[in-house]
């Protein structure tokens, strides 16, 4: 049961893999090289048990937010030996970092770790919010993903805003912040709304993806106003900066959206998408593939189109 | 008129509706039964342009329908998390201005300044069906609207069929339940291996209710026994 399983996971993978397409998994493959050179470059500079307690606490984390356990427990005797090969396969790269540099210590204290992990009997089950703490004006309302979606993320919106005013002395600590926040509004695409959605802005699919765009960019900018200024005004020599950041964050709301409409089918919640993002996000940190997300861009930007003519 | 003719739909290579006719007049609740997969809701989502036909006409009133003329409410409805119902209802009410979301409410009694996260199974279904009915349109399809509702809201959702029925609407409504679709549809047809297979009025729903409790499994008891096993 337990190799049935790590079958299906195996599927699973493959399976997100064989949707964003061949040139797309090359390109990954690309970025991952120096991403996975830059973490074995930091690995090295830190103590061998920081990076081993590190990484149990992230894998504590994925362990107490599962909501399958109880599933888990209803098909296997010994569910912690699933958890077990699960979490050894996402720690095998540190592992073998670990062995490879001669630390043996910490390649035994990770599994010790992961295999006490594995055996954690709890589920985080927070009691959630009934209603909201603050109301939208009605106008607002019609741009549902916002309300949702500041709603689900106000936890690290928040914090992230205040710390870019408040680090604001420090050159990066806006464009970061700035970086952050564009990022976390990404999420706000994922779920697709019921087709009487569509139409309730009555319009044709061009004029709605324009429409969608321009309201998220104003709607972030406005918000964000109070940092660039901020910015302009302690470091001004670094306008140029300050453009760059500006112009990476609006690229992500314009494949966020399209990336969503190109995909989009009334009332799912389109997982895959996060993925993919996730990926243009990371081309646009390495200059060789920069050019990536705006080509896609304006791919997605085709197929929404296309796409959105069937429902609208 | 709702009409449909020859109606093929296939999923790839799947057949799932096969020269499918069908009418439904307008002022009317037809009902439609089938077993599990037999292309129900496909067919629904077909007449509301979901899906495109691979072949087939569907008309109403003469004319290629369009998905504005159609209110549907689905059998899993989407809501956005941290939505409350009162801001799931104000989206249609851009629209509808005129919808009165609070003398509805008094019918249904949701509480709508909650998120609708928080909303049990069967009050999502009154929240989407609200919303669906602020349209007013002239076609109305409910995919199992009576999974989840409690006996109380049953009843009213009957009720209210049965007035916009009289408001000459054409109502189709899917139903796992057989006794809820006889007592309130017109007609009922029985959809199988992708055709309506037999269409019922309703004097003849003794005949419906023999042919969808036909029982043919016989050996289910050695099935039983051998869990054990």
């Amino acid at each position: 049961m337990l190799m049935t399983i790590l079958i299906i996971r195996g599927r699973q993978f493959m399976r997100i893999l064989a949707e964003i397409g061949v040139v797309l998994f090359v390109l990954l493959l690309l970025v991952s090289f120096p991403l996975l050179m830059g973490v074995l470059a930091q690995l090295s500079d830190m103590p061998p048990m920081w990076a081993v307690a590190i990484t149990l606490v992230l894998i504590l984390s994925i362990h107490l937010n599962r909501q399958d356990k109880d599933f888990v427990k209803l098909i296997l005797k010994r569910p912690f030996l699933m958890f077990l090969t699960e979490y050894l396969v996402l720690v095998l790269p540190i592992g073998i970092w670990n062995l490879y540099t001669g630390n043996w210590l910490a390649a035994l204290a990770l599994i010790v770790g992961i295999s006490v992990v594995a055996c954690v009997p709890v589920t985080l089950r927070f009691r959630k919010r009934e209603r909201p703490l603050l109301g939208f004006p009605k106008t607002f309302i019609r741009h549902y993903e916002w309300v949702s979606g500041l709603r689900k993320s106000v936890v690290w919106m928040i914090p992230t805003y205040i710390l870019g005013a408040a680090l604001s002395g420090f050159t990066a600590a806006i464009p970061v912040a700035l970086l952050v926040l564009g990022l976390i509004t990404t999420d706000f695409y994922m779920d697709c709304e019921p087709r009487i959605f569509l139409e309730l802005y009555n319009g044709r699919a061009r004029s709605f993806l324009r429409k969608k765009i321009l309201a998220h960019l104003m709607i972030f900018w406005l918000a964000c106003l109070p940092l660039v200024i901020l910015f302009l005004i302690f470091h001004h020599v670094y306008w140029y900066v300050l453009l760059v950041v500006m112009f990476v964050v609006s690229v992500f709301p314009v494949l966020s959206i399209t990336l969503k409409y190109a995909s989009y089918q009334p009332n799912i919640r389109l997982t895959q998408n996060a993925f993919t993002m996730g990926l243009m996000v990371a081309f646009l940190c390495f200059p060789f593939t920069q050019p990536v997300p705006l080509v896609m861009a304006a791919v997605y930007y085709r197929r929404a189109l296309k796409n959105l003519k069937n429902y609208m | 008129m709702l009409e449909i003719k020859k109606l093929h739909v296939a999923y790839g290579e799947k057949k799932v509706l096969t020269g499918l006719d069908f009418t439904a007049n307008v002022g009317e609740i037809t009902g439609i039964v089938g077993l599990n997969g037999s292309g129900k809701t496909t067919l629904l989502n077909t007449i509301y342009s979901e899906i495109k036909p691979r072949e087939g006409e569907i008309t109403f009133d003469n004319q290629m329908i369009v998905p504005t003329s159609i209110a549907y409410l689905k059998t899993q409805n989407f809501f956005y998390q941290r939505i409350t119902g009162a801001e799931y209802l104000d989206l249609f009410r851009m629209q509808h201005p005129n919808f009165n979301v609070e003398e509805w409410n008094a019918v249904f009694r949701l509480p709508l300044e909650k998120w609708v996260d928080s909303y049990s199974t069967g009050m999502k279904k009154k929240l989407a069906f609200m919303g669906i009915l602020s349209l007013n349109r002239e076609v109305i399809i409910l995919d199992e609207p009576f999974n989840g509702l409690d006996l109380e809201t049953n009843e009213t959702l009957k009720n209210i069929l049965k007035i916009l029925r009289s408001k000459q609407k054409t109502i189709l409504v899917t139903s796992h339940i057989l006794e809820t679709l006889t007592t309130i549809c017109d007609s009922i047809y029985y959809l199988n291996d992708g055709i309506m297979q037999h269409h019922f009025e309703a004097k003849d729903y003794h005949q419906l209710e023999a042919l969808l409790t036909k029982f043919e499994y016989d050996d289910l008891d050695r099935l039983v026994e051998g869990l054990g096993e």
